[in-house]
């Protein structure tokens, strides 16, 4: 199956990390680990990773980042005490599955 | 099968080139290049881009301002909740004065990076009333809210907000709206549907809350309005959502962006225009309880958080709209560099040039030529203008203090001005009404003078000496100066100050730092154009100022430096003369529109 979209990882600089000439021309999507979804065989994104200096991943290298940063923080959710678990705010990291 | 005729109502119409006549979506043939073609308006779409990162990732802060100004107060990141209080000035985040008070889940009312109040704050046994007034310098603490709350939404200014719904400490949702006058609060009609987790933006007299968790729904689309007295209900958003963020002016200018849906946080944005919400560019990270600021137009997301992860990011978000465009005009008669212009687009005035290129020459220009006028007295390059076509004043340049008088027939003298200088910036409405600022003596300076008709008066220098920079202003109690430099070293400046009448102020700096550029218009809508970012460069980059912010538009198609500026405003722009290259001096003129067309050739 032809793939939609690309991944690669890339820090967050902050302005003109993505600007708005990008962002009007595709959809990203951040995730935790630093990695960052793009179209797949798609021009801007292509630009915008090479402008970035990203290092291209497959979308299983991507997930496995993204699954280690949610692991390693659900580890230390559950580490918590009770009373700390309680707290509204302190949720239990969900997982997140990427799309390919 | 219709004709074309049947069905447009006119011919397929034959024209060499482009058709200047055509209307939106008009077929026509362009017998030059052989091509069918078709016009449509350009306009940008929506979208968010990525803003400076907050020192310190959190979610859940008290937020503030607009996307050029605002403030991230408390909020919570592993280990805890924090006190650490950020300010966002439209480039960087950096820390401030922490609040009194390490707190979560609180919420923030305010205009400015330099204004705001804090109240509230929670969860559970932390719920707390404080509140906390921020002044650009320290936090202090305030009349406390009427009841113990947290998840509040939190809207309008420092000195008239409101504080809306919200959770008690036992988890119950509240219905209360307090209001917020600088010193205590007051009681006013309550939500129809108590909640907590919302979406509060606008002001004291027009306001909206959306989105939220209510006793029924933890993921709620319900919105209601507030016209200063009573709230109502309104269409619901497509996305229930709680923990999301927002940014509006009033409750028929509204966005709503991330937070959390049934399932993971969302990027969904929605904006909301007083009668429905539709759905437009997502964040480019989802997240909740982010921090959300400014308007519906130009809205700021921070902070959230989202898997575990605490982040530091922030976007920008633009509305479309129409595309600018520059487009060409008439010629000056005699091409020169480090000219002076003033007037608008359709009456505008050029004069001064140096030695070789017609230092005296004074031309105007009608909307489509220029004609040769009346020379100025003592010819010059590097001078300042303010004024209009029929009324103007020259003024400095060629390290001179002349000043000189056009009463739309010829120049006179006019008492000097104090310091000596060129390269100088100029604003003001007539030749009794002026402001010159900057410039070189040859040192750098930041000197102000202001001319009132009779003299020139010394006021309040800049903060940033600087030279050739750009300059905008309506009269000579409201200016704008951005860009330019200060030597030794070229030490290019993107630094923007705002005059008002008395003294200057640091504004949210150029996106291009860049010297010998031109400007227009007034201090809350200007354009910035061409210029020089360092030795052996040239541009062509326009930046629009909406009184907060600098937005790169579209550049002119001839880039060029030391070249002359005027208009009325950021729509209505007037680019003259100047230096394409060392040595290389261009008549061009160039017309900027804030709204352009695209033409399309039909292909098979």
């Amino acid at each position: 199956m032809a793939k939609t979209y690309q991944y690669c990882v890339a820090e967050n600089w902050g302005k003109g990390f993505i600007d708005h000439f990008e962002s009007s021309k595709i959809t990203f999507a951040g995730y935790p680990g630093n990695v960052w979804q793009v179209p797949a065989y798609n021009k801007h994104g292509n630009l915008w990773i090479a402008k970035v200096a990203g290092t291209v991943k497959t979308k299983d290298e991507a997930q496995a980042i993204v699954t280690a940063q949610v692991q390693a923080a659900q580890a230390t959710w559950d580490a918590q005490t009770d009373e700390e678990k309680n707290d509204p705010m302190n949720t239990r990291p969900a997982d997140i599955t990427l799309e390919n | 099968m219709a004709t074309y005729k049947e069905k447009v109502g006119t011919s397929v119409v034959n024209f060499a080139g482009n058709y200047p006549g055509v209307v939106k979506g008009e077929l026509w043939y362009d017998s030059t290049n052989k091509d069918f073609k078709y016009q449509f308006p350009n306009v940008s779409v929506s979208s968010w881009s990525t803003g400076g990162n907050l020192n310190t990732g959190r979610a859940s802060m008290s937020n503030a301002g607009t996307q050029g100004s605002a403030i991230g107060a408390g909020g919570y990141s592993p280990p805890g909740r924090s006190a650490l209080s950020e300010s966002y000035n439209g480039v960087a985040w950096s820390e401030t004065a922490d609040l009194n008070e390490a707190r979560q889940l609180s919420s923030a009312a305010g205009e400015s990076n330099t204004s705001a109040v804090v109240f509230g704050g929670g969860p559970g046994s932390g719920t707390t009333t404080k509140v906390e007034k921020w002044n650009g310098t320290s936090w202090a603490e305030v009349t406390d809210l009427p009841s113990t709350r947290a998840y509040v939404m939190g809207l309008g200014i420092t000195n008239a907000s409101l504080a809306v719904g919200g959770q008690t400490p036992s988890s119950s949702y509240l219905t209360d709206t307090d209001l917020y006058n600088g010193s205590s609060w007051t009681e006013k009609n309550s939500l129809n549907t108590a909640r907590g987790y919302g979406s509060g933006v606008g002001s004291t007299t027009s306001a909206l809350a959306s989105s939220g968790a209510t006793a029924a729904e933890p993921r709620s689309n319900d919105v209601e309005s507030y016209n200063g007295t009573s709230w109502t209900a309104k269409s619901d958003l497509n996305t229930g959502r709680s923990s999301a963020a927002g940014s509006g002016s009033s409750n028929t200018s509204a966005m709503v962006f991330g937070g959390e849906p049934p399932g993971p946080p969302t990027a969904a944005t929605e904006i909301w225009n007083g009668s429905t919400w539709t759905e437009i560019a997502d964040l480019s990270t989802a997240r909740q309880y982010l921090g959300g600021a400014g308007s519906a137009t130009q809205g700021l997301a921070y902070g959230g958080n989202s898997g575990g992860t605490y982040y530091n990011n922030t976007e920008e978000f633009r509305a479309g709209g129409p595309v600018g465009a520059w487009s060409t005009g008439g010629n000056l008669n005699a091409a020169r560099a480090a000219l002076a212009s003033t007037g608008i687009q359709t009456a505008a005035l050029a004069f001064g040039g140096p030695p070789s290129q017609g230092p005296a020459l004074t031309e105007d220009y009608n909307g489509t030529s220029w004609s040769e006028v009346a020379d100025l007295n003592n010819g010059r390059a590097t001078l300042g203008a303010a004024g209009t076509k029929a009324s103007a004043l020259g003024f400095a340049g060629n390290t001179s203090n002349y000043s000189e008088s056009w009463n739309e027939t010829c120049w006179s003298s006019t008492p000097t001005l104090n310091t000596s200088r060129s390269y100088v910036g100029g604003a003001g409405s007539s030749n009794t009404n002026a402001l010159c600022f900057g410039g070189v003596t040859p040192t750098v300076t930041g000197a102000t003078e202001l001319w009132n008709g009779t003299a020139w008066v010394n006021k309040n220098s800049l903060n940033t000496a600087r030279r050739s920079m750009g300059s905008a202003g309506a009269d000579n109690e409201s200016a704008l100066s951005f860009g330019g430099n200060s030597p030794p070293g070229t030490n290019v400046k993107s630094e923007n100050e705002l005059w008002n009448g008395s003294s200057w102020t640091q504004q949210s700096p150029l996106n291009t730092a860049r010297l010998e550029l031109a400007g227009n218009g007034t201090a809350t809508s200007a354009l910035a154009f061409g210029g020089a970012p360092g030795p052996g460069s040239v541009v062509g980059l326009t930046e629009e100022w909406n009184g907060v912010t600098w937005t790169e538009v579209a550049d002119l198609n001839v880039a060029r430096f030391n070249l002359a500026g005027a208009g009325a405003d950021n729509t209505d722009g007037l680019a003259t003369s100047g230096e394409g290259s060392p040595g290389t001096i261009s008549a061009s003129t160039e017309e900027w529109s804030s709204s352009s067309n695209v033409i399309k050739t039909l292909t098979d």
